[in-house]
């Protein structure tokens, strides 16, 4: 564990079933973060310490939830530092959207760190240091050893792989800065930003397992978008008549959508009934319209619903919100149409379904799970299965994006070399690996060095 | 009796570094060489700079030291290497008169006042009764001199030994004596010896190569050296040239391997990996056909020419024959065999951040005596050396350079924290802050600590503070003033954002209106240029180096018995108590010493109230 004094933020109430949940924010900017999120009346910047502010928390223009923030300014804190939370509405499918804007700006705290800030700023005692320092032991030891564990099937190998793939380009790359005027062989350029370009997809590919992960853990959040009367709640109630309908740990409250969860075939499956994307002047409308934004962003697929008549409008919104592959397209009431007219609607992609004569509802269902590629399997053998592992592997695409862009931009090789090297520690991160810098030595052993 | 402030022991770019930093600063100061004439010896190639050493030169130079000025003084050839590469990582490098140089820095020795040069081989150092402290040193005359502050720089001639083929004797350097005695002298004080190699290839009369034959590598057109603010007229009068080994060179080392002293066994010391011999080249990369040579001029008034590439310890005969084997040496001359040398080091973990050994009060160790290798490296050390014996006479706080400040603070650093198992040469990428670690921006690292000990004098500093007015005021106006429409710019906008754009150079803003000021200078523009065009890297640089200094800047005070705190591994506990880290930072680079370990630390440091923000 590192000691830094930068920004941190966590979700501090457990997951599940609450009223409101905390996030915490601790350290230098966590004011200044916070207020870039936050709409109040009052800036929230010059907000006075033990104060506590009413809020929207925004993402861009989207409202994400009506808050109440607690301002604590060092040193008078928990941690020492400025220290701002936030109370949100008890969801944490919201908790966890105000924590990802939060991550953008601040980094996900490491487990009892901010105990352990409030320790080293002298808020706890003697006594109490203590019990931190057993607590830091523990943690650091048992998160070690539960990332070996964790990763000891295939991906933890998955890993190793491409970190040393990452160690053998910035081979290349340091051999080109330092090792100039040796008789190496020159550095192919192009050829490493495609073998980045390449790698870049795999770590994608990991990433997207590890939301597959969350899936498993978290369930599918299917939603169901169409124009009224199309049959979205005739459908969202046959899934439920024909499965196993579960408590949600998601409360579904004064929210405008309904949320149902069923057991699938061992999955968890939500599904949110939503207000739509249509246009709209009625003001109450518009607030539910906007929500349903949301909920559609987030879904893991979204059941785009029609009765027939073309719905084309909603259907491009649709599709500048979430990605192709998420949408499922459905053409409700089959038992209106001829066999003819179903096949014309097939050969353009849609599911055919009738709830009437409930026919076509098993051939939904296979397409909603479909493209779950993880197995049970798979999931016990380790799988980026955390916001931490899965935060760690998106900062190394962040990096190796940026690496790719330097070469394209031609800025030199030590800017290639620093965000590879990004790349390199973000995952090393994942695998709870701590190496020393062995690339010197991958150069003296792989090729001929001095005059 | 002969008493003085500081005594250096030996004139190579150690000794020389250290010794003039202490006279200049005050301290009345007496060097030993052993033989005046080889006071600055290039005793490796007659080169200096390149990448990590180049950059190190010019924080030496920017701190108050001598090697950059003498290395443009005497410089016959300059190349700015990387230069197809990222600013970062652009490295002057220099081809040096190996004669001029020494005679350059002889005389810098003798007209610094307070400084007494004496020609003797120091055989041992004198010690307090306790045994905890230096008191002087005694030559083989058995004369006696004394001072509270002793720095030994001795290089490679601590019971160094010659070898050619199977024949080998005892010398520091071909022809020179060695220091026999003294090391015997150090080990009985209680330091740590071992044993490196390194060698040398043969040197040839240039008149003899056929230069139909190989590739002529010519200077660069605008020189750049390595001093700052000094207005050096650099020359380029000579070429360096480049040929290649083939299959019958390495056929005949291989057949003659057993005659090598390296491959005989008659060399049991470990060399560097990055310098290998032209035996070691041949068995260890067998598959490829040939190697690079280099041939280097060694001065303007000498026909010898070092033959970079084919560093042996094989005997003359064969020496002949596998230079002979070479494109345009056919016919050489060789003037002196090339050999390997085998010396004894001090393991540098008895030594501190300051250069003083840990066991005994005002005995520093600087420059190859450390295990390092290198012109460059040796000068840091030293430099390092004088400051911080002249403070601590002083009785003033020590200087240290840290890792994300200089080339100098990272060769330093990882020489007292992490130890070496080769000679240990400076690259760029054992620095974390590459970015940062500049050679354009070293007066800006070190000239304020240069300046502030009275190692860097004032004109110097005053035209140090001119550029950085003229800079600052540049920098402003690129931010606030907007330039002038142009055919390709849809609307005006700042000059920054201009000079952000990867494909316009500062000269280009004039084509936008700019009319550049005469005393912004090339120099400046470059900085400028380079702080616009990279400052998203640069931030997230510095925002690493914030995180390191917090570490870094959480001291650990002396002396702490590591093996009473039970809550960190007892191998963490050896090695700290080894080390005696100076900081948390220093601390945590320690191998073998884990994150838990440091948590274990600062909670005992805490607990009892020792922890300090430096």
């Amino acid at each position: 564990m590192e000691y830094r004094n930068d920004t941190i933020c966590a979700i501090s109430t457990p997951p599940g079933i609450s009223g409101v949940a905390l996030i915490r924010v601790s350290g230098n900017k966590s004011i200044e973060i916070v207020s870039e999120i936050l709409k109040s009346k009052k800036p929230f910047k010059t907000a006075k310490s033990h104060t506590i502010q009413f809020g929207l928390i925004i993402d861009g223009k989207q409202v994400i939830d009506e808050v109440y923030v607690s301002i604590f300014k060092t040193p008078r804190s928990y941690t020492g530092e400025d220290v701002v939370e936030i109370t949100c509405h008890g969801n944490t499918f919201i908790a966890n959207q105000i924590l990802e804007l939060l991550l953008q700006k601040a980094r996900l705290a490491e487990p009892g760190e901010f105990t352990q800030r409030a320790f080293f700023n002298n808020k706890i005692d003697l006594t109490q240091a203590e019990a931190v320092g057993d607590l830091i032991n523990a943690k650091t030891k048992k998160s070690h050893q539960a990332a070996i564990e964790q990763l000891e099937g295939s991906l933890h190998h998955k890993i190793e792989e491409l970190l040393n793939q990452l160690t053998e380009y910035r081979t290349l790359i340091e051999l080109e800065i330092d090792f100039l005027e040796q008789d190496v062989p020159d550095i192919d350029i192009k050829q490493l930003g495609k073998d980045l370009q390449n790698l870049l997809r795999e770590l994608k590919y990991l990433s997207s397992t590890g939301d597959e992960g969350l899936i498993l853990k978290e369930g599918l959040k299917v939603s169901l978008v169409g124009a009224p009367n199309v049959g979205k709640s005739s459908i969202f109630n046959a899934f439920l008549k024909t499965e196993r309908a579960i408590v949600t740990p998601i409360p579904g409250t004064t929210r405008d959508y309904l949320e149902e969860a069923i057991a699938l075939r061992g999955y968890l499956v939500r599904f949110f009934d939503t207000a739509g994307l249509r246009e709209t002047s009625d003001h109450l409308e518009m607030l539910g319209i906007q929500r349903s934004y949301e909920i559609i962003k987030n879904s893991h697929k979204v059941l785009f619903i029609i009765d027939g008549k073309e719905n084309n409008q909603e259907f491009e919104k649709l599709k500048q919100l979430v990605e192709p592959d998420k949408i499922i397209k459905v053409l409700n009431k089959a038992d209106l149409f001829s066999i003819d007219k179903l096949k014309v609607f097939e050969n353009k992609g849609f599911v055919t379904c009738s709830t009437v004569e409930k026919t076509g509802l098993k051939k939904l269902k296979d397409f909603l799970i479909k493209n779950i590629r993880i197995s049970d399997e798979e999931l016990h053998s380790g799988i980026l299965n955390n916001t931490r592992q899965i935060a760690a592997v998106k900062r190394s695409i962040s990096s190796l994006d940026k690496a790719i862009k330097s070469i394209k931009n031609d800025l030199g090789f030590e800017f290639t070399a620093f965000d590879l090297k990004e790349a390199s520690s973000a995952l090393e991160e994942v695998i709870g690996k701590i190496t020393t810098d062995d690339i010197l030595n991958q150069i003296f052993e792989n090729f001929c060095i001095g005059k | 009796m002969d008493k003085y402030d500081v005594i250096v022991v030996g004139a190579g770019h150690a000794g020389i570094e250290a010794a003039l930093a202490s006279a200049r600063m005050g301290a009345k100061t007496l060097i030993f060489v052993i033989k005046i004439e080889t006071i600055g010896r290039m005793s490796c190639n007659p080169s200096m700079g390149g990448p990590a050493k180049g950059h190190l030169a010019r924080e030496i130079d920017a701190l108050g030291g001598e090697i950059g000025r003498a290395a443009d003084l005497t410089g016959i050839q300059f190349r700015m290497l990387n230069k197809k590469k990222g600013p970062a990582v652009w490295a002057p490098r220099s081809q040096n008169d190996r004669t001029l140089y020494s005679i350059q820095m002889h005389e810098t020795l003798e007209s610094q006042t307070g400084l007494e040069i004496k020609e003797s081989i120091i055989d041992e150092i004198l010690l307090s009764k306790d045994r905890k402290k230096v008191t002087g040193v005694k030559s083989n005359l058995g004369e006696k001199y004394f001072a509270p502050k002793v720095i030994l720089a001795n290089g490679t001639f601590l019971r160094g030994k010659v070898h050619v083929g199977k024949v080998n004797y005892s010398s520091g350097r071909a022809g020179e004596p060695a220091a026999e005695k003294l090391s015997d002298s150090l080990i009985k004080a209680g330091l740590h010896l071992e044993r490196f190699k390194t060698g040398t290839p043969p040197r040839i009369d240039l008149r003899t190569v056929n230069y139909s034959k190989v590739d002529e590598q010519p200077g660069d057109e605008n020189p750049q050296g390595f001093s700052f603010y000094r207005d050096i007229k650099l020359n380029n009068t000579v070429s360096c040239y480049l040929t290649f080994t083939n299959r019958k060179t390495h056929e005949i080392i291989k057949s003659n391997l057993n005659k090598s002293s390296l491959y005989g066994g008659y060399i049991s010391g470990v060399g560097p990996r990055y310098c290998p011999s032209i035996e070691d080249k041949v068995v260890k990369f067998s598959k490829k056909e040939r190697h690079q040579v280099f041939i280097e001029p060694e001065g303007k008034n000498t026909f010898e020419g070092y033959v970079n590439g084919v560093s042996n310890s094989l005997p003359p005969d064969v020496q002949k024959k596998m230079i002979a084997t070479i494109p345009g040496l056919e016919k050489a001359a060789i003037i002196r065999y090339g050999y390997a040398i085998e010396y004894d080091y001090i393991v540098p973990d008895e030594i501190k951040a300051t250069m003083e050994t840990k066991k005994i009060k005002g005995l520093y160790l600087t420059g190859q005596i450390n295990g390092t290798s290198g012109y460059e490296e040796a000068a840091a050390q030293g430099i390092s050396a004088g400051i911080n014996a002249v403070l601590s006479l002083d009785k003033k706080d020590p200087v240290y350079f840290d890792r994300s400040e200089s080339y100098l603070g990272v060769l330093i650093d990882d020489l007292v924290t992490k130890g070496t198992n080769e000679p240990y040469r400076l690259f760029t990428s054992r620095a974390e802050y590459r970015l940062h670690l500049r050679q354009d921006n070293a007066d800006e690292r070190m000239m304020p600590t240069g300046y502030k000990l009275g190692l860097v004098e004032d004109t110097r500093w005053q035209k140090f503070k001119k550029m950085k007015e003229v800079h600052n005021r540049e920098m402003e106006f690129l931010k606030r003033t907007t330039c002038k429409i142009s055919k390709d710019l849809k609307e005006p906008t700042k000059y920054i954002n201009l000079l952000k754009r990867p494909e316009i150079s500062f000269d280009d803003l004039t084509k936008y209106g700019y009319k550049i000021p005469d005393d912004v200078t090339e120099d400046i523009k470059n900085r400028l240029s380079l702080e616009v065009k990279y400052e998203g890297y640069l931030k997230r640089q510095l925002a690493e180096i914030e995180n390191f200094e917090k570490l870094e800047h959480t001291n650990i005070p002396e002396n702490i018995d590591y093996m009473k705190i039970e809550s960190i591994a007892y191998e963490a506990r050896e090695k700290l108590n080894k080390i005696q880290p100076t900081s948390l930072g220093q601390a945590s680079r320690i191998s073998g010493v884990n994150h838990t370990d440091i948590s274990s630390l600062m909670i005992y440091l805490k607990k009892n109230k020792l922890l300090k923000k430096g």
